[in-house]
């Protein structure tokens, strides 16, 4: 679990920073300290785009936002924009939005259907599939300086996706998704693909900025249920969290492999509470759909936050969206981009399984829009709290000392829990955190992070 | 009753934090009357913090500002509802003594939450989810 990269038989890469520091020095994960200056350092975000957002696989799209042929998204990859779309063949493909001939931005849409992708400026032309189809005035060209099967678009190197999540990669030396993904599967069949359809998204994905580290999103997203009760404190006075601060401490904090990491949580011991709360026309195709391990913790839990390393997080969650609702289950996929080493573009899509009634679609959505949309009541808490930490740990002062990562690190794994991966009892601690900031480490100081002997 | 604190170490107005046999305590003096009461707030179950009385002579939570009575352990100011327990106290040749009272209650009232929620297989019972269970 704990085995450092120093042990590793990989080369180190150089991670030395502009005033001699090494990134290999500023998280210490036995230790539970993690150092201020990986929240706010352009060296280190020049790092983390180079090694890797450049190398490890991220997420794209879903497939039902490209239901037809023609069909595109406009994402970014590495700070890079990308267009997803859908061939004739069926086949969803992504490239670099990019011109071959100027480079200028080709699609400039978020979204929509297109027959060709026409380049605003000089009119080169590609088909769905990326090819390019034709040049103005392409008669003015000696055919020998003009190969088009040489000039399609740039395609992403490496694509594919896991039961419905789409997810492309910059580099060809980065193992397969599957591979990638591992165990962390197992988790996501819970909670994207938990019945026969499977899920899909609804409305578009919300998309905002945010004056923070995307690293402090990521923080949060491994599974931090300690901050509910004094972050979303004026939603708990409310009484819309439930009245006891440790009613959510239970379940596990689990580090699936890789970085990837969550936590899954039981709820109150009613039979509403199981199943994640979703409908009970729902819950037979749930049991009849995953492996009886899935359904086991489907059956036993109401929460589960966590992310896909490096930065694909997802909230499977109840809230109360108002005073008079009950409390209503959601899931919520994320990406925290990073546009720089203190600003991040938060990507926010809603899933709802593809039998859910109209009923329950209508629930789910109000229940996510009030509470984690950009202007959800909880939302609105955790970025000023982000914000804040990413201002004041940009201080030359400040990052003299250390953060603290240090809860509940002396309890042993779990040796009841059903899952794949380590699991640890309760979920109230700082585990899981601390191992995604050793894969973080990991990937910016060693040369094939995906490689090699692992705690 | 074991023997807590001499009562000279414990001034007007003045909290501290002491423990009677297994049983952590908050010892505060009101007005020249010593008094203990359980020393984990009952929302959160923190630590009540060692310090002064408020103004208004009460005992405050230092996470969630929760009030309590020194006198009773009665909540004066959510977002704790549930009263702190009542050691009793006496005071014997300048000693305060109190008393425990019982292990097992003790610990079902306070500081046991956080400890149960990280045995495995642990579940949350109905009542710590109000209107959710």
């Amino acid at each position: 679990m704990s085995a450092t990269v120093t042990s590793l038989a990989e080369g180190r890469l150089d991670a030395t920073l502009a005033d001699g520091a090494d990134v290999f020095d500023l998280v210490d994960a036995e230790g539970g300290h993690v150092a201020r200056r990986i929240y706010a350092d352009a060296g280190i975000h020049g790092f983390e785009q180079e090694r890797i957002f450049r190398r490890a696989w991220g997420f794209l799209a879903h497939e039902s936002e490209l239901p037809n042929p023609g069909d595109y998204v406009e994402r970014q990859l590495a700070g890079e924009h990308v267009i997803v779309i859908r061939g004739d063949d069926g086949v969803v493909r992504a490239f670099l939005n990019s011109c071959r001939h100027r480079g200028m931005r080709l699609c400039r849409a978020d979204k929509g259907n297109a027959s060709f992708l026409r380049c605003p400026y000089h009119g080169w032309s590609y088909g769905r599939d990326g090819g390019l189809v034709s040049v103005f005035a392409e008669e003015l060209y000696d055919p020998e300086h003009l190969d088009k099967s040489t000039l399609g678009l740039i395609p992403v190197d490496q694509l594919d996706s896991y039961k419905g999540l789409v997810f492309g990669c910059w580099s060809t030396e980065t193992p397969p998704l599957a591979e990638f993904l591992g165990d962390m599967r197992f988790y996501l069949d819970i909670l994207v693909a938990r019945t026969p359809a499977g899920s899909e998204v609804v409305g578009p994905p919300q998309v905002w900025e945010v004056h923070t580290n995307w690293k402090f999103a990521t923080d949060n997203f491994t599974g931090d249920n300690f901050h509910l009760y004094t972050a979303h404190g004026s939603v708990a006075e409310l009484g819309m969290l439930p009245p006891d601060p440790m009613s959510l401490a239970f379940g596990n904090l689990v580090h699936v492999q890789g970085g990837h990491v969550l936590h899954i949580v039981p709820g109150p011991p009613i039979p509403q509470a199981e199943f994640f709360g979703v409908p009970n026309d729902l819950r037979p195709l749930i049991e009849d759909t995953l492996n009886p391990l899935q359904a086991e913790l489907a059956r036993n839990h109401s929460f589960s936050v966590g992310t896909v390393f490096p930065n694909l997080s997802f909230m499977q969650v109840m809230v109360q969206g108002s005073l008079d609702s009950p409390p209503t289950p959601f899931m919520s996929l994320r990406v925290w981009q990073p546009t720089g080493p203190t600003t991040t573009r938060v990507w926010s899509w809603l899933l709802v399984e593809k039998e859910a009634s109209p009923e329950y679609r209508q629930a789910t959505y109000e229940a996510y829009v009030r509470t984690f949309g950009p202007s959800g009541i909880f939302e609105q808490d955790d970025m000023e709290n982000w914000e804040e930490c990413t201002r004041v740990n940009k201080g030359a002062v400040a990052q003299r000392h250390n953060l603290h990562h240090g809860m509940a690190l002396h309890l042993p794994p779990d040796p009841d829990f059903v899952g794949p991966g380590t699991a640890w009892p309760g979920s109230y601690g700082e585990r899981t955190q601390l191992c995604f900031y050793d894969e973080w480490k990991r990937w910016i100081t060693v040369a094939h992070p995906w490689a090699g002997e692992r705690g | 009753m074991p023997a807590v604190l001499a009562v000279d170490e414990l001034l007007d107005g003045v909290v501290k934090l002491a423990r009677a046999d297994h049983a952590r305590i908050v010892l505060a003096r009101v007005d020249g009357e010593v008094r203990a009461v359980q020393a984990t707030c009952t929302h959160a179950r923190i630590f009540l913090a060692p310090g002064r009385l408020t103004a208004d002579k009460l005992i405050e939570c230092p996470m969630h500002g929760a009030m309590f009575s020194p006198l009773d352990g009665s909540v004066r100011c959510g977002p704790a509802t549930v009263p702190l327990a009542v050691h009793e106290v006496r005071v014997v040749d300048g000693m305060i003594h109190v008393d425990p009272g019982e292990p097992p209650a003790e610990k079902a009232a306070a500081g046991a939450a956080a400890a149960t929620s990280t045995k495995p297989g642990a579940r949350p019972s109905a009542a710590q989810w109000g209107n959710w269970g």
